[in-house]
């Protein structure tokens, strides 16, 4: 059987947000995804951190692009995703609906 | 609107914690939200932003870029410590304090540091072995030399001290009430001095370390 690699939820999240943004995935434009659609703000170093776990493990590229003005005259990094990266997240996918079939949560007598 | 910058002090402690590869990036990054945020928050509520961004961002980086510095910190650190337990133990560490001792050993070595080196040499020595990166042999050599001029001549000056020290209870032999404080401040003017010597030794081998396959051809 050929070895799976699983992503950390949060690994998830950042290369679906890539996914989202197309051409246009950078460090600031990653962040405000990740706030708007999950609520979830998280600081600048530790999205940095994820992304470059993940373009360690060859699941995403970079390149330097163009340097901005209200950067303070500093360039983006922008992030794409490999194929590996899609397979990967393809199969977190699966094994995720895999687990999540035939189960069905009650909340009966669970104060929420 | 009158925009403001981000705060200077914020800006050089990522500046200084942050990878090399990552500063134009994550920097510019943060510079484009300050400069968004400020459209709809106050100057004050987006200074603390930018303080939080760039203090979680300097957890997360720290213990990766700034490990030699902390290595080097917790070794003197421990050294210390366990200098004072024996103090403690012999009967208490304030009879081994004292400032005397101190000034009649470390400022000359640094002075005679100075005179064989240069203060740019002498600076450029403990910014190696605090930031960790030494970027040529000759840097190398010159941080060794500089570490092993002062921590040599510290010893030297509290050796010779120390006999200056015995000279003068030696002139006032009859006068036994003074014999034992003075032989105390003079052996501890050496003690001072080895402790100098061992922190010098322990930083020349750490910038030794960090130089390990530097080609001569990068001098």
């Amino acid at each position: 059987m050929a070895k799976s690699r699983f992503l950390g939820e949060f690994e998830q999240f950042v290369l679906l947000a890539i996914l989202r943004l197309g051409e246009q995935a950078y460090g600031t434009t990653i962040r405000q995804i990740l706030l708007d659609v999950i609520q979830r703000d998280v600081s600048i170093g530790a999205l940095y951190t994820t992304l470059t776990r993940l373009e360690d493990k060859g699941l995403i590229r970079s390149a330097m692009g163009e340097a901005t003005a209200e950067r303070g005259g500093r360039a983006k990094k922008y992030f794409e995703i490999t194929a590996e990266g899609k397979r990967a997240l393809q199969e977190t996918r699966q094994s995720l609906d895999a687990m999540w079939r035939d189960v069905k949560l009650s909340f009966v007598g669970v104060k929420q | 609107m009158n925009k403001c910058s981000p705060p200077r002090i914020a800006e050089a402690l990522l500046e200084k914690v942050l990878p090399a590869d990552l500063k134009e990036p994550l920097l510019g990054d943060l510079e484009e939200e300050f400069q968004q945020i400020q459209f709809n928050q106050s100057k004050q509520a987006c200074q603390i932003w930018y303080w939080r961004q760039a203090l979680l961002t300097s957890f997360h980086y720290f213990n990766q870029t700034q490990k030699a510095l902390i290595m080097f910190a917790f070794s003197v650190l421990f050294f210390v410590a366990l200098t004072i337990f024996a103090m403690e133990l012999s009967g208490g560490a304030s009879m081994f304090f004292d400032v005397p001792s101190l000034i009649l050993t470390l400022p000359p070595a640094l002075v005679f540091t100075l005179a064989v080196s240069t203060p740019g040499n002498v600076k450029q020595a403990f910014s190696c072995l605090f930031s960790g990166h030494v970027d040529s042999l000759r840097q190398m050599k010159s941080s060794v030399m500089v570490f092993d001029v002062l921590g040599t001549s510290c010893l030297w000056l509290g050796a010779l001290m120390t006999l200056l020290g015995w000279v003068a209870m030696g002139s006032h032999i009859e006068d036994v009430a003074i014999i034992g404080p003075a032989f105390a401040v003079s052996i501890l003017t050496l003690l001072y001095a080895m402790g100098v010597k061992l922190v010098c030794y322990v930083a020349a081998q750490r910038i030794n370390y960090l130089g390990q396959g530097l080609s001569p051809n990068l001098d």
